[in-house]
């Protein structure tokens, strides 16, 4: 069961349920939070966990630093193959695929996400990289686009026991014809443990900006076609140069929205991180 | 902007995906000579053999037959015509399928008016069947020019009009701005400026909106005329909720959810009250009431998954995604589907209609 962030999982899994402990049983569910640290637009390296301030809900965690570069990543590479990706579109968006997916390290996995008027799995992780290439060549436009259906698909399709989960998410337009809602859709995500990347095209992306923002994850415009290899490269370094930090809450009640506040102690840097994390009501007490 | 673009830019996907899926019918077309007489007496008779041989004429590149004297040789050369037609979508010869029906209309029209009626309406729902709402509501409505009263011709200009406002996630082809002006507004010709307001959301809205409630009236008056349609009342709850008018297409959904008259309807009717329910584990039982009578209905798996999520489940939400994700494999037409080609579904049984009347053409 992956983590959600860490805690949810775990403590659904727990029983049986009590409704008298308040706050997280210490040393039995962890947040893990993805956190890109800058200055100057460039990647900050080297720091420890010393160097974060994380708090939950306004109260001070004790953090540790699992991973930065060299942990494996859980990758979703989930595409808008709508009637509007033909032609040339098409042939870059390939490009972009083919890209994305040589620029995996070996110990990384990668689901590949098509959707139109259905979403449809094209590569399952774990498929050799000649067949998820193969999958890439058979893509072909045609269709409306379930983009929240899609998306919500994508940030189920993330196992953290595989890596680090990583959505990234293309679309050249806006949703057309999705059964879910997209607020929903952000409820599932502020549950998730992925970040989301996506990368546009035609710009006003509302929905998927504001999935990047829920899960700490950020977009790319990529404004032409032949740029996508470029931005789809882009959003897979920069989740790989992020930080992984987990701490075990303390002092805070565990169902509810969890505000995440994550800055460094001394060092100057700007901070990006998911806002937080949803643990359903009604699930009981670890 | 956008979205109009994403509306035109999808035409003509449900004719891939239903010609994909096995299509909704079968056949051929026709040449003035022996061979065709023989094979109208082996088609009007429902011989097998018949089909395949005029699946054979059509690939063979026949001429469909336009012109006609006799009463029954007309009706005959229509009805193959329109076989012919679904059989040339179903090849996804697209063109040549409108071709074939328009070009048979004008044969039609001289007609009684019983056959022409029916014709019509079978022609709508072939186009309809196929994605194209467009060319479905201009049939529907020669049909009740007709007709002005029939209960199934209003019912399927409605469905025609209904995806113009709706969305339908398939990219259908809908009915063009001009025909949604004239039957908003009574005739006439649209500003010039429409297409510009049609382009802006802010704009657009009240429009849709209107369009909406005319939809809903439509649907109205079918169930005055026959208040046993499941379908209309199926609709009726669909655009009541689209108008904000939660109660009353609750009301309307709930008739349908209890009736048993049409298993597509009543999975339908679930899927959409499940949206109603307060609760993710009320939600995730309607949808499981709608998948136990419709296991091919892909947004039941989809809700059901987010209300499992929802509720904590994250296996379960994961599963009945996987379910989901399954039926893009089996090539089947998913109720889903069906449910947004209007009366597409309906063709088959016209058609057969249509072909049970013919009289022999000696």
């Amino acid at each position: 069961v992956p983590a959600i962030p860490g805690l949810v999982a775990l403590a659904l899994l727990a029983a049986p349920q009590s409704r008298k402990p308040p706050t997280f049983a210490v040393g039995v569910e962890n947040v893990n939070v993805d956190v890109l640290v800058t200055r100057g637009g460039r990647t900050v390296e080297g720091l420890s966990a010393r160097d974060f301030v994380v708090t939950d809900n306004g109260v001070l965690q004790q953090v540790e630093v699992v991973a930065q570069a060299g942990t494996a990543v859980d990758a979703v590479l989930a595409l808008d193959m709508s009637t509007s990706v033909q032609g040339e579109k098409l042939a870059a968006l390939r490009r972009a695929a083919h890209r994305f997916v040589d620029s995996l390290w070996p110990t990384d996995s990668v689901t590949l996400l098509e959707f139109a008027s259905e979403v449809r799995v094209g590569a399952r992780p774990r498929t050799a990289l000649p067949d998820v290439h193969a999958a890439i060549e058979r893509l072909e436009g045609g269709g409306a686009t379930l983009l929240v259906d899609a998306a919500y698909a994508a940030l189920l399709l993330t196992d953290p026991r595989r890596g680090r989960p990583l959505v990234v998410v293309f679309s050249d337009g806006v949703d057309h014809g999705s059964w879910l809602d997209p607020e929903t859709v952000l409820a599932t995500a502020r549950a998730e443990d992925a970040v989301v990347h996506y990368v546009e095209i035609e710009g006003s992306l509302t929905f998927l900006s504001r999935l990047a923002d829920a899960t700490g994850g950020r977009g790319w415009s990529a404004r032409r076609w032949e740029k996508l290899p470029e931005a789809f490269v882009e959003a897979l370094d920069e989740f790989k140069s992020r930080y992984r930090l987990r701490y075990e809450p303390v002092g805070v009640p565990r169902e509810g929205w969890h505000r995440i506040e994550v800055r460094l102690a001394s060092r100057k840097g700007k901070v990006l991180a998911r806002p937080g994390y949803l643990v359903p009501r009604g699930r009981g007490g670890p | 902007v956008a979205r109009r673009r994403a509306r035109e830019a999808t035409a003509r996907v449900l004719v891939l995906l239903v010609s994909l899926a096995g299509g909704v019918a079968t056949a051929g077309g026709l040449e003035p000579d022996d061979r065709y007489l023989r094979l109208v007496d082996r088609y009007r008779s429902g011989e097998a053999g018949a089909a395949s041989e005029l699946a054979e004429v059509v690939r063979s590149g026949w001429l469909p037959r336009a012109q006609c004297r006799a009463r029954a040789e007309c009706e005959a050369a229509a009805v193959l015509n329109l076989h012919a037609a679904s059989r040339l979508y179903e090849a996804r010869v697209v063109d040549r399928g409108d071709d074939l029906v328009g070009a048979t209309r004008p044969m039609v029209s001289r007609q009684a008016a019983a056959f022409a009626f029916d014709w019509l309406l079978a022609a709508g729902f072939l186009h309809q069947g196929f994605g194209d709402h467009g060319r479905g509501f201009d049939l529907y409505t020669a049909g009740l020019a007709l007709r002005p009263r029939n209960a199934s011709a209003l019912l399927a200009r409605a469905t025609a009009l209904e995806f113009s406002v709706l969305p339908d996630g398939f990219g259908g082809i809908v009915v063009s701005d001009r025909d949604v002006w004239r039957v908003l507004y009574g005739g006439g010709e649209p500003p010039s400026e429409l297409s510009y307001q049609l382009a802006n959301p802010r704009t657009e809205a009240p429009y849709r909106g209107h369009l909406l409630e005319l939809v809903r009236r439509q649907y109205r008056a079918v169930l005055e005329l026959d208040p046993a349609s499941t379908e209309a009342r199926l609709r009726l709850g669909r655009v009541l909720d689209a108008l904000g008018r939660r109660g009353e297409a609750e009301v309307e959904l709930r008739a349908v959810a209890a009736s048993r008259e049409d298993p597509l309807c009543t999975a339908i009717a679930r899927l959409c009250l499940a949206r109603f329910e307060s609760s993710p584990d009320a939600a995730a039982t309607a949808y499981r009431s709608a998948l136990e009578i419709d296991p091919t209905l892909s947004p039941a798996w989809l809700g059901l998954s987010q209300s499992l999520h929802a509720s904590g489940d994250r296996s379960g939400a994961l599963a009945a995604l996987e379910q989901m994700l399954s039926l893009g494999n089996t090539g089947a037409l998913s109720a889903w589907v069906r449910y947004h080609l209007g009366r597409g579904r309906a063709f088959p049984e016209a058609l057969d209609a249509l072909r049970a009347r013919l009289t022999p053409p000696r």
